[in-house]
């Protein structure tokens, strides 16, 4: 085999020689025969043994193929505009799915680049400090146990005093690189050495990718310090590239050992709160453990090492689940809308498959002629359908290459789309599933789209074919039956498209317009937090609160300000347990949500008082204790009464009822985080009467908000310049950010709903525009015989909604089941709205008369004589 | 099979094994050039035969072909075959 393959690439080097040999050695054989036996049979075909034996000494399959490709690629070069056409078409079907494969994949397939990632399984939910330390010291089904969190609110400081705004932080326990089996790319990864709960070490170990940030890849950043807080950690080392934390979509920058937690972290000493599950634990399963066997264990041992920690929190059941992927946080989060991406760019490679199908047809009806010269001379059909399918498999490839290429970029701009995870860290690179995928989906297309086209041609007869003239035929009635239902395939998918489009769309815009029952255009807010700064109790950071709305009162443009412990948009920290009048007996849900703030919040939020009084001056320390409750509040616990006059008492954490409020006004209602929420049921306190934290600041003005970030920030920092402070931020941009889910599916649907309309325009062009030259002659003889333009014009016209009709029916019920499915994302509309059906229906009836127009316009103004004389 | 016998007992040219095996078979076989050449060329890129360029009298190159030791094993597996084949359809014949 090696030998026989090794003689023929030397004959394919010395092809030659080859000739010669067998030339030779034939003729000496004629001529030997002609002198002994003259008289003998002829010697046969001369030409043909040697064909025979040189067939013999080639890779005649081989070169025989490659031939063929030549000859397509060929064909292709001489219809320059055809060809980058369908490329084009199918570089954006190919790159879009290989865009949204690439984000699956990442997301979803890629295992975290650490030893043995299979091994790895997660213990949800999340654990307390202390469950945790308890928990890691008795089990024995795990070979090491890791627990890690963020460092949430923590201000990151560099060396030179500038603020590393965007930096993410985590806290690991000390095994935690050791139980991943990640080792340090330059330094080294801390250990439980570093991390003994007796004296921690601040030090610090950095991510790959914010060392090239940051610093440049520099070597010599080891022994440089990072501020957490305000405290020095050392950086010690750098993780290997590619390794970015175990959470995909969301890299750490840095990771500080666990039990550097309080220093590093605003939230102080976590592990005093032995309720807060803020630790997400994973584990490395013991050899020859199994999942199921660990998860028994698992239950066992947490239930043990809860008697031993107090907990005021129902146990949450636990259950283990594998993490070889790393935790699966971002991944819910963002699977639906990835799932309903990829199978809107799914739909867009159907329709440019049906698309690229119709180009060729249409184009087919043209090489028809080609084709039957072939056949006549003798080329088989297999060969025929082979040298097709080969035009198919190049176009496939110049696509799907040009598709790859784009791909991570449109994987990465579509990120984009949705700003609030800020930076979404997704390791989009090239890798060989990618490739595979593409390398599939460009298979898999160029066998959709050729097939039909290939069969279609090589069954032709040839005898019509040849003698037919090019210009007036349409081919038979069937390929003109097979472009009609493609335009109508590719309309109805268009129609799924643009109605999933639309939904996105109307449900945005309705979240946008939904009354949130403060006002949103006029008020800028900001995060600030007091304790890191050193005001430490109640009166004294209620008395920075003081200061700062009488600073900010000042500036100019600014109408009110006021400082609250919960923002809207933001969220809420204070939960508590009240009994209200009336209800001292019952059992009803007594949780509502607390918002301390200072007299003018309702002037400057914009929130309206429907009944009693909101604060006043009247209402200081020592005069009755009084709230403004929520509406929802009201009409849960007063349904039917004024809520106004009533009282409710807050229970403290140990249950001992404090001293009775009264309620003194109800407030509209508001829905306080998300404009999806149901009102909240709040009530409001004075800060006044009960000092206390705050978080945020609230700012109006009646000028545009934008125009007074700055300087309000310039104003809280001159109350105090060691002021930690986040924002200020206008509350139109931060409902931006709540929106982000409902912008990115809006966006990116529209944007294919787009691709969508302008193919189906396309198609719809391409093929009447084919109808219309195949039939010039007969519109010659309509207009020759007396038919008016318009008359020519609105026939063909016709004739296009005729055939795209049926698809629009067929895609509006194909998008009433897409409705359905996407209906629990939708906000303020149904998935099977009327309303959207019909504005649809119209935008595709709309292009199709667009595309359509075109064609028939110049149908009706052909010159019947210069037509007619043509042929 | 024919081809290899022909060649062991010392190289050939193709002429001269055709024209070997029509003799020796007392003209019963006769084996056509459109099927000689092709075999020649195939066994030979199978590695039975050692292709040799010489001259003959009149001065035109010509193609020796020799047994390589892989096609004399290759020559006794088939002549055993054959012998068995042979034999088998021989009693068959006979069997009457």
């Amino acid at each position: 085999m090696i030998r026989s393959f090794r003689l023929r690439v030397r004959a394919l080097l010395k092809r030659r020689q080859l000739e010669r040999d067998l030339e030779d050695e034939l003729a000496y054989h004629l001529e030997l025969r002609r002198a002994n036996a003259p008289a003998q049979a002829p010697f046969g075909n001369v030409t043909s043994i040697q064909e025979t034996c040189r067939e013999l000494w080639t890779f005649s399959r081989l070169e025989d193929s490659w031939r063929q490709v030549c000859q397509a690629a060929r064909v292709l070069r001489r219809s320059p505009g055809h060809t980058i056409a369908i490329v084009a078409l199918l570089a954006l079907g190919i790159g879009a799915n290989a865009a949204m494969f690439s984000l699956v994949n990442a997301f979803f397939i890629r295992e975290l680049p650490v030893r043995e990632p299979n091994r790895l399984v997660a213990l949800n939910p999340g654990w307390p400090t202390q469950l945790f330390d308890d928990f890691r010291r008795a089990q024995k089904s795990f070979s090491g146990v890791l627990g890690t969190g963020s460092l949430l609110g923590t201000v990151v400081t560099a060396e030179t005093g500038e603020q590393l705004a965007g930096a993410r932080g985590g806290i690991a326990s000390g095994n935690y690189f050791d139980v991943l089996g990640v080792k340090a790319s330059i330094g080294r990864v801390f250990t439980e050495e570093d991390d003994k709960l007796s004296h921690p070490q601040p030090v610090m170990v950095i991510g790959h990718s914010f060392w090239s940030r940051q610093f440049a890849g520099d070597p010599s950043v080891l022994g440089r310090k990072i501020f957490l807080s305000g405290s020095p950690f050392t950086i010690i080392g750098v993780t290997p590239e590619g390794f970015a934390g175990d959470l995909p979509g969301r890299g750490r920058d840095f990771w500080v050992p666990l039990n550097m937690q309080p220093v590093a972290n605003p939230q102080g000493d976590l592990r005093r709160n032995p309720g807060f599950p803020w630790l997400s634990v994973m584990g490395r399963l013991a050899p020859g453990v199994s999942i199921e066997q660990a998860e028994a264990e698992v239950v066992y041992d947490r239930l043990r090492a809860r008697q031993t920690v107090e907990r005021r929190n129902r146990p949450s059941p636990i259950h283990l689940e594998s993490a070889s992927r790393g935790f699966d946080g971002f991944r819910r989060r963002l699977g639906t809308q990835i799932q309903i991406l990829a199978a809107t760019a799914v739909i867009v490679l159907l329709i440019v498959w049906v698309n690229v199908a119709t180009l060729l047809l249409a184009r087919g009806a043209a090489r028809q002629r080609e084709l039957a010269v072939r056949q006549a001379l003798g080329c088989g059909r297999a060969r025929l359908v082979r040298s097709l399918l080969l035009e198919g498999l190049l176009l496939a490839g110049a696509g799907g290459s040009i598709g790859l290429a784009v791909a991570p970029a449109c994987a990465r701009a579509l990120l984009l789309m949705q700003p609030s995870f800020g930076r979404i860290d997704v390791d989009l690179a090239f890798d060989l599933r990618m490739f595979a995928f593409g390398v599939g989906i460009s298979l898999l297309t160029a066998i959709a789209f050729s097939l039909l086209p290939a069969i279609r041609a090589s069954s032709t007869a040839i005898e019509p074919a040849l003698r037919s003239s090019s210009r007036s035929s349409t081919g038979p009635p069937s390929r003109q039956k097979t472009l009609r239902f493609l335009v109508a395939a590719q309309t109805a998918l268009s129609v799924i498209l643009v109605a999933v489009s639309f939904f996105f769309a109307r449900s945005l815009f309705h979240l946008h317009a939904v009354d949130g029952g403060y006002d949103r255009q006029h008020i800028v807010s900001a995060t600030i937090n007091a304790r890191l700064a050193g005001y430490q109790d109640d009166a004294a950071q209620w008395r920075l609160g003081q200061r700062l709305v009488e600073r900010i009162s000042a500036v100019p443009g600014v109408t009110s300000a006021s400082v609250a412990l919960c923002a809207v948009l933001m969220g809420c920290s204070r939960q508590s347990l009240v009994t209200m009048e009336g209800h001292e007996a019952d059992s009803s849900d007594s949780r509502i949500w607390i918002n301390p703030v200072s007299a003018n919040y309702f002037e400057t939020t914009g929130i309206p008082v429907v009944m009693g009084r909101g604060f006043g001056a009247q209402d200081r320390p020592g005069s009755p204790r009084v709230a403004v409750v929520t509406q929802a509040l009201a009409r849960f616990y007063f349904p039917g009464q004024d809520a106004v006059g009533k009282r409710f008492t807050e229970r403290s954490a140990q249950g001992i009822p404090g001293d009775p409020i009264e309620i003194i006004g109800v407030i509209r209602d508001i829905k306080f985080v998300n404009p999806r929420d149901a009102p909240i049921r709040m009530a409001f306190l004075s800060l006044e009467q009960f000092p206390g934290p705050f978080s945020y600041l609230q700012v109006r003005t009646d000028g545009r908000p934008e125009a007074l970030v700055s300087a309000v920030r310039q104003a809280i920092l001159e109350v105090d310049s060691k002021l930690f402070v986040m924002g200020p931020e206008p509350l139109s941009a931060t409902l931006e950010q709540i929106l982000a889910r409902d912008m990115l599916l809006s966006r990116a649907s529209g944007l294919f709903g787009l691709v969508a309309l302008v193919l189906a325009c396309f198609g719809v062009y391409g093929v009447i525009s084919y109808l219309v030259v195949a039939r010039t002659a007969e519109f010659a003889i309509r207009l020759a015989i007396g038919a008016k333009p318009a008359q020519v014009l609105g026939h063909i016209v016709a004739n296009a909604l005729k055939t795209a009709i049926p698809g629009i029916v067929g895609g509006v019920a194909g998008a009433w089941a897409a409705g359905r499915f996407i209906e629990s994302l939708l906000f303020g509309v149904t998935g099977h709205d009327p309303f959207i059906f019909m504005a649809v229906a119209a935008a595709l009836l709309f292009t199709t008369i667009l595309a359509a127009y075109v064609p028939a316009l110049r149908a009706s103004r052909i010159d019947p004589l210069v037509a007619l004389r043509c042929d | 099979m024919l081809i290899l016998k022909s060649l062991s007992r010392g190289k050939r040219h193709g002429y001269a094994i055709a024209e070997w095996i029509h003799d020796v078979s007392e003209e019963a076989l006769r084996v056509e050039e459109g099927a000689l050449y092709p075999a020649l060329h195939r066994l030979e890129l199978r590695g039975m035969l050692d292709p040799e360029w010489g001259l003959s009298e009149t001065n035109r190159r010509v193609k020796f072909y020799r047994l390589t030791p892989a096609g004399r094993k290759c020559l006794a597996a088939e002549r055993e075959h054959w012998g068995r084949l042979s034999a088998g359809v021989m009693r068959i014949l006979e069997s009457a």
